[in-house]
């Protein structure tokens, strides 16, 4: 009987779902523009097919503005969701989540620290290179007290994190106070939103997520071997602990990415995965694929909620996947107690 | 070659001796069991052979000491004595992983591994069990489950923690047969800490007391159970009797018991007590 795995119909169904719902994403917004028109722009280079009947200013928005935001929203949700199934696998807690070892701390003081000293001539540009850094020096603290700390359990790196972030969080709310003209600023970027200038978003994290998503995929086999715990994993000839800081560092990376460009969007990385399991089984050879490949659309289809729902204002998306997300993870818990 | 050899064998944690100076030696294809009271350091022992412990000392197996964590995966194969069994992997998946010490990093399994996986769930009887869910078995099918992911392994030598503990009299047995059948066809050298002094005198070719972190009785079962070593050591009082047909039975005895008159002992004679 073989291995569980992601059967190529499945992915090909679920990558099919995927497409679906990002072209609807791309009709759907204030300035209608209709699935053929999109179509045909999109198909422009094939002659015959593509005609130029968008106007510039359509044609703008859709390939400016649209475009990128889905893409962008497709790449940060499959990021989360594949980053928060990977830290469900290395820390063997279902409620682990990619902030888990301190990245929304770290990112949160990086971006409100950059939001804080524009003023003083700082490039508005590089908020998220500064939550990246935030985040993944707070990740790296974490794992160096984790290691010195003894035994480098998972619990031990947990309880490391839980104290970083806390640290992190302490800093960020001073500096908050300190600079109280870029208190909406900061909130409206700690409740997460994609917002873009083009494709240049996208063309700086997609090198994380990448190799992020990548690596992560690559360990699916090693993840299942890991759920039996670190002194079973090892008594196989697996070094957990080697899994463990690998598949933390890409996932990371990847979040750290995802978070820079997306701000905190909250439950993407925990409700994604539980609905796979539910769905299609335990093994990380089957959750990791999947919730890369569903993170994305739910986090698409959150984007057009957040942009459609109070046109033309537009709520932060964060609150859009929680309101959500946050009744759908109690359906999950109620019907898979034994699953978690 | 698949002898266990321990010389000189010491264990500290948290600034405790745990191990000291233990000698021991596991003979290719014996079933050696390891007794002792709680705390004595049997599950530590076990655990230095396995390579999951830093010791002081030396340990050898087939003549060699084990460098690689992944080399000592393809040498033993432990059955721990609190398994971690996730309740919604399925008997297959949890047998397969036996062969996780025979695939590159990055590598997943190929045919031959599922044949001897195959092999493994056949040999303990569980092609019924493919299927099922770990959560849905009893504690005698999740032991055979367990057997068949360590058989998986393809190891010389196999490990079991208490593999008896939390089990009926009858999956006892069961279990203990199935161990003694898969040794013997497999020629493996089994090493069993062990709690149940007839079970480990009915089953085991040799027994290995420890008690205090040292090894301070070994041989055969006859010549380690007897009454006053087991008085001395689990601090119990005890009758330790033929069984009538070679085996020793141990029996606790009541405080109030002793020294009264033992009556009639049906099926077996008594045993010496200060052989």
């Amino acid at each position: 009987m073989a291995p569980s795995r992601t059967r190529p119909a499945v992915l090909l169904a679920s990558i099919g779902v995927l497409v679906a719902v990002m072209s609807l994403a791309t009709v759907l917004g204030p300035a209608q523009i209709s699935a053929g028109q999109v179509a045909r722009s999109v198909f422009r280079w094939i002659p015959f097919v593509g005609d130029p009947v968008l106007s510039p200013q359509s044609q703008a928005i859709l390939w400016q503005l649209r475009l990128p935001r889905i893409v962008l929203g497709g790449l940060v949700g499959g990021m989360l969701a594949l980053a928060g199934a990977a830290y469900q696998g290395v820390f063997r807690n279902p409620l682990a989540d990619p902030y888990l070892l301190g990245v929304a701390a770290g990112a949160g003081l990086g971006a409100t620290v950059a939001i804080g000293a524009r003023g003083s001539g700082f490039p508005a540009l590089l908020v998220p290179l500064a939550a990246f850094v935030g985040a993944v020096i707070a990740v790296g603290i974490t794992y160096a007290l984790g290691r010195t700390v003894g035994n480098r359990t998972a619990t031990t790196l947990i309880l490391a994190g839980v104290a970083v972030a806390s640290f992190f969080t302490a800093i960020q709310t001073y500096v908050q106070q300190r600079n109280t003209d870029t208190l909406r600023e900061v909130y409206s970027w700690i409740l997460g939103r994609l917002s873009t200038t083009g494709w240049r978003e996208v063309i700086i994290v997609l090198p994380y997520m990448v190799v992020s998503a990548a690596v992560i995929l690559l360990h699916r086999r090693l993840l299942d071997v890991l759920s039996l715990g670190d002194s079973e994993a090892e008594s196989l000839g697996v070094d957990a602990s080697r899994v463990r800081l690998t598949v933390v560092a890409a996932a990371t990376l990847g979040t750290a990415a995802a978070v820079a460009v997306g701000g905190l969007i909250g439950f993407v990385g925990i409700i994604v995965p539980h609905a796979i399991r539910l769905a299609a089984g335990w093994s990380y050879r089957v959750v990791l694929p999947l919730s890369l490949v569903f993170g994305a659309a739910f986090m698409v289809i959150a984007d057009v909620a957040a942009r459609t729902l109070v046109a033309p204002a537009e709520l932060p998306i964060g609150v859009v996947t929680a309101f959500f997300g946050a009744p759908f993870f109690i359906l999950v818990l109620r019907t898979t107690r034994d699953a978690l | 070659m698949s002898e266990v050899r321990l010389a000189g064998v010491g264990v500290e944690l948290g600034g405790r001796q745990v191990l000291s100076d233990v000698d021991l030696l596991v003979r290719s294809g014996e079933w050696l069991g390891l007794i002792g009271p709680n705390g004595a350091g049997k599950t530590t022992l076990l655990r230095v052979i396995a390579n999951a412990l830093p010791s002081s000392g030396s340990v050898t197996i087939g003549g060699r000491v084990v460098a690689t964590r992944k080399e000592m995966a393809r040498l033993i194969a432990t059955v721990p004595q609190r398994p971690s069994l996730p309740p919604m992997m399925r008997v297959a998946e949890y047998v397969l992983m036996g062969r996780a010490p025979y695939l590159s990093y990055f590598g997943s399994e190929r045919s031959d591994d599922l044949a001897v996986a195959a092999d493994a769930m056949a040999a303990l009887d569980l092609n019924d069990l493919v299927g099922r869910n770990l959560g849905e078995l009893s504690g005698g099918e999740q032991q055979r489950v367990l057997l068949a992911r360590a058989l998986a392994q393809r190891t010389p030598v196999l490990i079991l923690d208490e593999p008896i503990a939390s089990l009926d009299v009858g999956h006892q047995q069961l279990v203990l047969e199935l161990v003694e059948s898969i040794r013997v066809s497999r020629g493996l050298t089994v090493l069993t800490a062990i709690h149940d002094l007839t079970m480990a005198a009915q089953f085991c070719d040799r027994l290995a007391l420890v008690s205090g972190g040292r090894v301070v009785a070994e041989g055969s079962a006859s010549s380690v159970l007897t009454v006053r070593t087991i008085r001395q050591h689990y601090g119990a009082d005890v009758r330790v009797m033929d069984d009538g047909s070679g085996g020793i039975v141990v029996i606790p005895v009541r405080d109030s018991e002793v020294g009264r008159d033992r009556g009639t002992i049906v099926g077996g004679h008594e045993y010496s007590s200060d052989r």
